[in-house]
């Protein structure tokens, strides 16, 4: 991607979230279909485990599973996420575990990190590809796009539950909830990290 | 009429922002006062059970809870403050309903203490380019004080409230009494000055706020924690339980019910006075009736209006100090969500600390001096400068893995920029009771009417033009103009229906807020509102409402009401 757009999306997804006001102004209309319940199978959860952990691995701080995200994740596909969402998801999950069957003769969570590497930046091409058919560069698209496929959904999914956890806030990032001040002109080398505060 | 001895001197109705300065003032001149609220009763900092609580304690890290907010929060729902952190506060519209949600946006508030608790707390003194705005241009009729009728009420409650900001010296935009001003970080600070280079005819200066940044008033300055909406039991920023509850109580005065749904005011014609209140408990639906020599509304602009209008009688057909036929009319909000966003990746090696909940504020350039614009009035803007937050960064960049992670722990800066433009007073644009449907407690719903006009769209123009002006000249990259025109009542700023005015021909309320009609009935929260400046108006309607009690004290001690 080129920095120029990488900019221009990032302007407008930051949009949703720069503020509360801002929010307001360009987020508009909650998802509001009925909850869907039903449980994962471990098959399921130990490869939904695996991609969380390869979205944010651990390394110089903990990643997804110290931090508790395969289990935010199965929260939500099991009693947030319409039935269309977790169909997409599951189809996603059923996609990788089926090549990995084929390929290596094993599940995907059992695979070699090569295998597992490949199959995903294919699942991320797609969600790529279909971004870009979204015209992604609109400030008004919404936060919550029930359609977006199976990587999509993953990666957001992961990055909500790793940078709101315990970890996520205070291990990976500088977590200040009550600064006491506002200081605004702090030199990023001095702490190496985000600073983070409750909202 | 009863020969009886009213219940309390005075009764106030709704405890929000003009609610509690009206118990305040009124209790501190030693009447007694009865303050009703239809919502529960929230007390400072032990109802706030969501304060300083952390990302990781959220449910569902803060996602909705669907059914829920569809069955019972439609309309707050699509709040930009709803979540799981506040929803305690609002109403719920389920069992407060209005009738057609689908021609304007009423944010309410479900509790004691109202909007005060979720409010933005920016504060600006409106100026005698706004009062005398209606008359200049025929829009509207004349409002019936000038900015040296409120200067010493802005003065008085600005004292008492606490207001961060910095002194500018602007004659439309008059300095308030000010604490020390909150800081701009590294990216305000440059486009500052780039304004104040290039675009001579503006100043961008620190949003002046109702967050005190030094111990005022027995209450503790801001600890940058960020979200005061979910409640500061340090009482930092202004809300009725912070300030006005405290000091009306300290009296002994004041008489707080909780839950108790108004649902008209009894009109005497023999004396030509209100005389008290019918109260409908929320949680019993046992009705009662409280009396009093003053009434004071304060229930908010739509809540105030269409009381009134449920007040009939035969003197009143058309609901109660409604002579001139203009209540409900008149209504009004500011344009919003117009403005623009762009990245500075200039300053990726800057950081900030601290939530500050404040932002920026560029004061209205156009028309000032002269017409200089194709559109009539004109266009604050508010905004901020903040890292790009993490979830929009993250979702944004391609890839997965250690690098992946890695990158995420710096980015660029972003700023906004969102006008918030003046609103003609239109008598089309109003709000009337939809007798076919009532609430739970037999009350009919309030219907909305109201249309942007062409004047409103012209200013959205110029906000997107100057705002992507502005941020280019900063040297921002990826400058996004927006423009999405929503209902009106989403600035959260809306106001008139029940308007001064000196013709009682033409206006419900005098220039004491007083009607005109029945003399010892006063209404001075929005509704009051002659025209709607592009200022944000809380700050007035406080002022007008100390103005208002101090005056309506003084009628009842010297037996005029």
């Amino acid at each position: 991607m080129q920095r120029r757009d990488l900019l221009k999306l990032l302007a407008a997804s930051a949009g949703l979230q720069i503020s509360p006001s801002i929010a307001a102004a360009i987020e508009y209309g909650l998802d509001t279909a009925p909850l869907k319940n039903g449980a994962l199978d471990s098959l399921q959860l130990k490869n939904i485990s695996v991609l969380a952990e390869m979205i944010i691995p651990t390394t110089d701080t903990p990643g997804a599973i110290s931090a508790g995200v395969p289990q935010f994740i199965a929260t939500i596909i099991e009693s947030w996420y319409e039935k269309a969402e977790r169909e997409i998801f599951e189809a996603g999950l059923t996609r990788i575990e089926e090549a990995t069957r084929a390929a290596e003769a094993c599940s995907f969570f059992q695979a070699s990190p090569d295998l597992r590497n490949r199959l995903l930046a294919l699942q991320e091409e797609e969600a790529l590809a279909y971004k870009a058919s979204q015209g992604a560069t609109s400030a008004f698209s919404k936060e919550h796009d029930a359609n977006s496929p199976f990587f999509a959904k993953l990666k957001e999914l992961v990055i909500v539950g790793y940078y709101t956890s315990e970890i996520g806030c205070t291990v990976e990032q500088v977590y200040a909830p009550m600064s006491g001040s506002y200081e605004g002109n702090l030199d990023f080398s001095d702490f190496g990290r985000r600073i983070v505060s409750m909202e | 009429m009863s020969t009886a001895p009213a219940d309390f001197d005075a009764i106030v109705v709704g405890s929000g922002i003009t609610g509690g300065w009206a118990a305040k003032e009124l209790t501190e001149r030693g009447l007694k006062v009865l303050m009703l609220d239809r919502g529960r009763m929230v007390e400072h900092g032990k109802d706030y059970p969501t304060e300083h609580q952390a990302p990781w304690e959220q449910p569902l890290r803060g996602k909705p809870i669907k059914d829920l907010y569809k069955n019972e929060y439609p309309v707050q729902s699509k709040n930009y403050l709803f979540n799981e952190t506040t929803r305690h506060f609002f109403n719920n519209d389920a069992q407060h309903p209005y009738a057609n949600p689908d021609a304007f946006t009423w944010f309410q508030s479900g509790v004691v203490g109202g909007r005060s608790l979720l409010w933005g707390r920016q504060v600006y003194r409106w100026s005698d380019l706004d009062f005398e705005a209606n008359k200049s241009d025929g829009h509207g009729i004349d409002w019936p004080i000038r900015y040296e009728d409120i200067a010493p009420w802005y003065s008085k409650v600005e004292r008492f409230i606490g207001v961060s900001g910095q002194a500018e010296g602007l004659p439309h935009l008059p300095d308030s009494e000010f604490l020390p001003p909150m800081a701009f970080n590294v990216v305000e600070s440059h486009v500052k000055t780039v304004i104040a280079d290039q675009f001579r005819d503006r100043i961008m200066t620190i949003g002046r706020a109702a967050v005190l940044t030094q111990p005022h008033q027995g209450r503790a300055a801001c600890h940058y924690c960020g979200p005061c909406h979910r409640g500061c039991s340090a009482g930092a920023y202004f809300s009725t339980q912070s300030s006005t509850l405290p000091a009306a109580r300290a009296t002994g005065n004041l008489t707080l019910r909780s839950n108790a749904v108004v649902d008209s005011i009894d009109y005497d014609a023999t004396s030509g006075r209100a005389t008290g209140v019918n109260v409908i408990d929320s949680n019993t639906f046992v009705r009662r009736r409280y009396t009093a020599k003053l009434i004071f509304l304060c229930a908010s602009t739509i809540g105030s209006t269409a009381l009134l209008l449920n007040s009939r009688s035969e003197p009143f057909p058309n609901g109660l100090a409604n002579r001139s036929g203009t209540l409900g009319h008149y209504l009004m909000d500011h344009t919003y969500r117009t403005g623009a966003t762009g990245v500075f990746p200039q300053f990726t090696h800057k950081l900030d600390r601290g939530n500050r909940p404040n932002g920026i504020y560029i004061p209205r350039f156009q028309n000032i001096d002269k017409q200089d614009r194709d559109f009539l009035r004109g266009y604050n803007f508010q905004g901020a400068a903040r890292k790009l937050p993490l979830l929009a960064q993250a979702n944004a960049t391609t890839g997965f893995g250690a690098e992946y992670k890695h990158s995420l722990r710096n980015g660029p800066w972003i700023m906004y920029l969102m006008g918030f433009g003046e609103c003609l007073p239109n008598s089309n644009n109003r709000l009337e009771l939809d007798h076919n449907k009532k609430d739970r407690y037999g009350i009919p719903q309030v219907r909305f009417h109201f249309e942007w006009s062409e004047n409103e769209h012209k200013i959205r123009a110029d906000i997107m033009r100057e705002a992507e002006a502005m941020l280019v000249a900063a040297g921002a990259v990826g400058v996004n103009a927006f423009n999405n025109v929503g209902l009106a009542g989403e600035a959260i700023h809306e106001m008139g229906t029940a308007r001064m005015g000196d013709d009682p021909t033409q206006s419900v309320l005098n220039r004491w807020n007083q009607s005109h009609d029945v003399p010892n009935l006063f209404v001075t929260d929005g509704a009051c509102m002659t025209s709607s400046s592009s200022v944000n108006p809380s700050l007035t309607y406080m002022a007008l409402t100390a103005r208002a009690a101090d005056y309506a004290a003084a009628q009842l001690a010297s037996g005029t009401v």
